[in-house]
């Protein structure tokens, strides 16, 4: 989230001014001088955020019951966060812990005022709305401002398809996370934030499931926790290590981290037996050497809490490839945490959450097999690390840097050659032209594709570090031509982690000439969009992240809110995983077609300017889609066109 | 020494003629207004007071999951 601008953060609306609060005068809450002449007077004394400091003085007056209970809330006081990083230490070393946590964890603790009225300091502060309050905390400028890099991004497709309670029910973060859980005053030895009771539960809403229709919900429940079944794959973080800079700020750097998903034992501490045995289970980025720049050895008592723990991934769907059949559980090895997933210095610590191979569920016989047809797929079309490295050098073989001059520079793939899709005019026609952000003449784009050393009939292997980028640059080759294209699994950052040869040297390149051989049909306008909006045979795929689909924000050259109506919601990174990964192709069609995108009907894909829908038009394409269409005007040029229907946009 | 005297019947009309105009223009409610309002509803008064916070953005700024 961009931080405000500074006078913006501090900027009061005159509706506060006749609000409920705005009654109050401004120094009875922040302290200060109103009578002063100027700023430095003015502010002598002055508390910006008094509900941090003194909640019940700022807010009990009014709210006295909630003030009370509040400061004493999970939000305030993160109580188990502490409660288990002593756990790993020994007493004299909880002085270090507190400073360190002090200086770098703490930030993430809120207040009243950080879910009423201000952005948290995390993201920079400043008020939401002019200082006016709002019972209801906002998911964008509030919860996910702190809870953004996991739960945000999953709930709203920034990593997975997003949820199924943001795309079908539009809810937000406090329709499950209520009142009387955000200010519960937790008890000082609560064992770790599940065991709230007030703390919100799949059952408080989805009741009766036991006793229900659905039949696994009857042989499941108290065995396995619900985001087993339903959730996506998330991320695991790895290794955060704290230090100061040179001009003494302190900061906090995570070493790894890797999307995927693992089912653990459910253990006492973190998740009551009573529950369910299994268990969804993160690695959290708890490291030895955590504190290691101020003290050494502060975690001498490591092995004693798990780092693997318990986890509710926030992208929940009714379908997921875990409930496609018993099988992708049952007898699964893999997706259950082994002793091989553990680092060396965590073995010990996961004993209780590692799944030994007799505790895996036994394959059931007798279950539905899948019948996912693959034979479409272009499998030469994604290639891995591996196949690359011992390819290097053959001829015909050109590699593409989708990514940016500046990380190109940092370093790239030996050989490489950098074009940059994004880049204002390199392939698109720049913002403020008749047409923004749609693809250039043809010929323009050939032209640029020659002088990069490329012909049609080179094997061109595209790479980036977040997988749209390269995709996109693909899609264009593809609707240029382009014979023999490939998309690297991985991307970048798998081709380092392999340790791979990197270059900072630029290849020298022999400029050719690249003969197109257009396909026009992949690419559709907004007339066509129009005349289709109802038909039964051509679907519209809005591949935007949900809050841009579901008009919580828009792109920033956008001139409204909103979405092609009927079209079906389905993120961009509900195709690519995190640094470039993908999952296999038969799990992406089935998860393709549970929401109605299947190969049987023409498919449109659109976005905000186009680059996102040719990142999923490839995708498609290399599932063996036979009829996939771009929408290059995209949301901008659809707004315009519906907004001035005569200018024939 | 001070000789106190009780105040003319013009300076009596004068302060509630005062008055009577204060409440008519609303100026109570101007005055009312402390120098925090006047100054935190304007935007550009803010720009010119307010200048950008020399910080260093942690290497993840939200990791709270």
């Amino acid at each position: 989230m961009a931080p405000l601008e500074p006078q913006k953060k501090v900027l009061v609306a005159i509706e506060f001014l006749d609000s409920n609060h705005g009654e109050i005068a401004c120094e009875t809450c922040h302290g200060g001088n109103a009578d002063a002449p100027d700023k430095s007077l003015a502010h002598q004394g002055l508390v910006p955020s008094p509900s941090l400091s003194d909640p019940e003085g700022a807010c009990g007056e009014c709210h006295e019951e909630i003030a009370a209970s509040a400061k004493n809330s999970l939000h305030v006081t993160l109580g188990p966060f502490a409660t288990i990083l002593k756990s790993r230490a020994n007493p004299d070393k909880y002085k270090t812990i507190d400073m360190g946590q002090e200086r770098h964890c703490s930030q993430c603790h809120t207040s009243c005022g950080g879910c009423h009225v201000s952005r948290p300091a995390s993201v920079g502060k400043g008020f939401v709305n002019g200082h006016l309050f709002r019972a209801r905390s906002d998911l964008l400028n509030q919860c996910t401002a702190c809870h953004g890099s996991r739960i945000g991004n999953e709930y709203l497709g920034k990593r997975g398809q997003g949820d199924i309670h943001a795309i079908k029910g539009n809810m937000v973060c406090v329709d499950c996370h209520k009142a009387e859980e955000m200010h519960a005053a937790a008890p000082e030895d609560l064992k770790g934030r599940y065991h709230l009771e007030e703390a919100a539960k799949c059952t408080d809403c989805h009741k009766n499931l036991q006793r229900g229709e659905i039949r696994n919900h009857n042989i499941h429940i108290g065995k396995v926790q619900c985001q087993v079944c339903h959730s996506q794959t998330y991320t695991n973080c790895y290794s955060c290590h704290t230090g100061t800079d040179k001009e003494g700020l302190p900061y906090y750097t995570n070493q790894k981290d890797i999307e995927s998903m693992k089912i653990g034992l459910a253990y006492e501490a973190d998740a009551p037996a009573a529950d369910f045995n299994f268990m969804l289970v993160r690695h959290i980025p708890i490291d030895p050497e955590l504190f290691a720049h101020y003290e050494k050895d502060v975690f001498a008592k490591f092995d004693e809490v798990p780092s693997w723990k318990r986890t509710s991934p926030h992208n929940i769907q009714r379908k997921t490839w875990q409930t496609a059949t018993c099988n992708h559980c049952h007898g699964n090895r893999d997706l259950f945490l082994s002793n091989k997933d553990l680092l060396d210095y965590e073995i010990k610590a996961n004993q209780k959450v590692v799944v030994s191979d007799i505790r895996i569920p036994a394959t059931v016989a007798r279950t539905a097999k899948l019948e996912i047809d693959t034979s479409g797929v272009k499998t030469g079309w994604v290639v891995d690390a591996q196949w690359l490295n011992d390819n290097m050098g053959k001829e015909n073989l050109v590699i593409l840097d989708a990514r940016t001059e500046d990380a190109y520079n940092k370093g790239h793939i030996k050989g490489a050659v950098l074009l940059d899709p994004m880049k204002s005019g390199k392939l698109r026609w720049p913002w403020g032209t008749d047409t923004p952000q749609q693809l250039l003449e043809p010929e323009q784009i050939a032209e640029l594709f020659g002088a990069k050393g490329i012909t049609a009939e080179d094997h061109i292997v595209v790479y980036d570090d977040d997988a749209w980028k390269a995709a996109f640059l693909l899609s264009v080759l593809d609707y240029c031509g382009a014979k023999n294209i490939s998309f690297l699994k991985g991307g970048i950052d798998t081709w380092r982690q392999n340790g791979y040869s990197m270059s900072t040297e630029t290849p020298v390149i022999e400029p050719k000439t690249f003969e197109v051989d257009l396909q026009p049909q992949f690419i559709v306008d907004n007339q066509f969009v129009r005349k289709n909006l109802d038909s039964l045979d051509v679907l519209i795929v809005d591949i935007r992240t949900l809050d841009q689909s579901k008009k919580l924000t828009k792109h920033p050259r956008a001139l409204s809110y909103g979405s092609i109506p009927g079209s079906v919601k389905f993120p961009v990174y509900g195709f690519y995983m995190d640094h470039a990964q993908l999952k296999p192709p038969q799990e992406l069609l089935w998860v393709l077609e549970q929401r109605g995108i299947t190969p049987d009907k023409t498919v449109v894909i659109t976005c905000n300017t186009g680059a996102w829908a040719g990142a999923g038009f490839f995708i498609l394409r290399y599932l063996g889609y036979p009829d996939v269409r771009v929408h290059d005007a995209a949301w901008v040029g659809w707004e315009e066109f519906v907004r001035y229907p005569g200018c024939g946009y | 020494m001070f000789i106190q005297r009780a105040p003319s019947r013009y300076s009596v009309f004068l302060a509630f003629f005062t008055l009577c105009i204060a409440f008519s223009l609303g100026l109570t409610d101007l005055m009312a207004q402390s120098s925090c309002v006047s100054c935190h509803t304007e935007e550009n008064m803010l720009k010119n007071n307010l200048a950008p916070k020399k910080e260093k953005k942690s290497a993840l700024t939200s990791g709270a999951g």
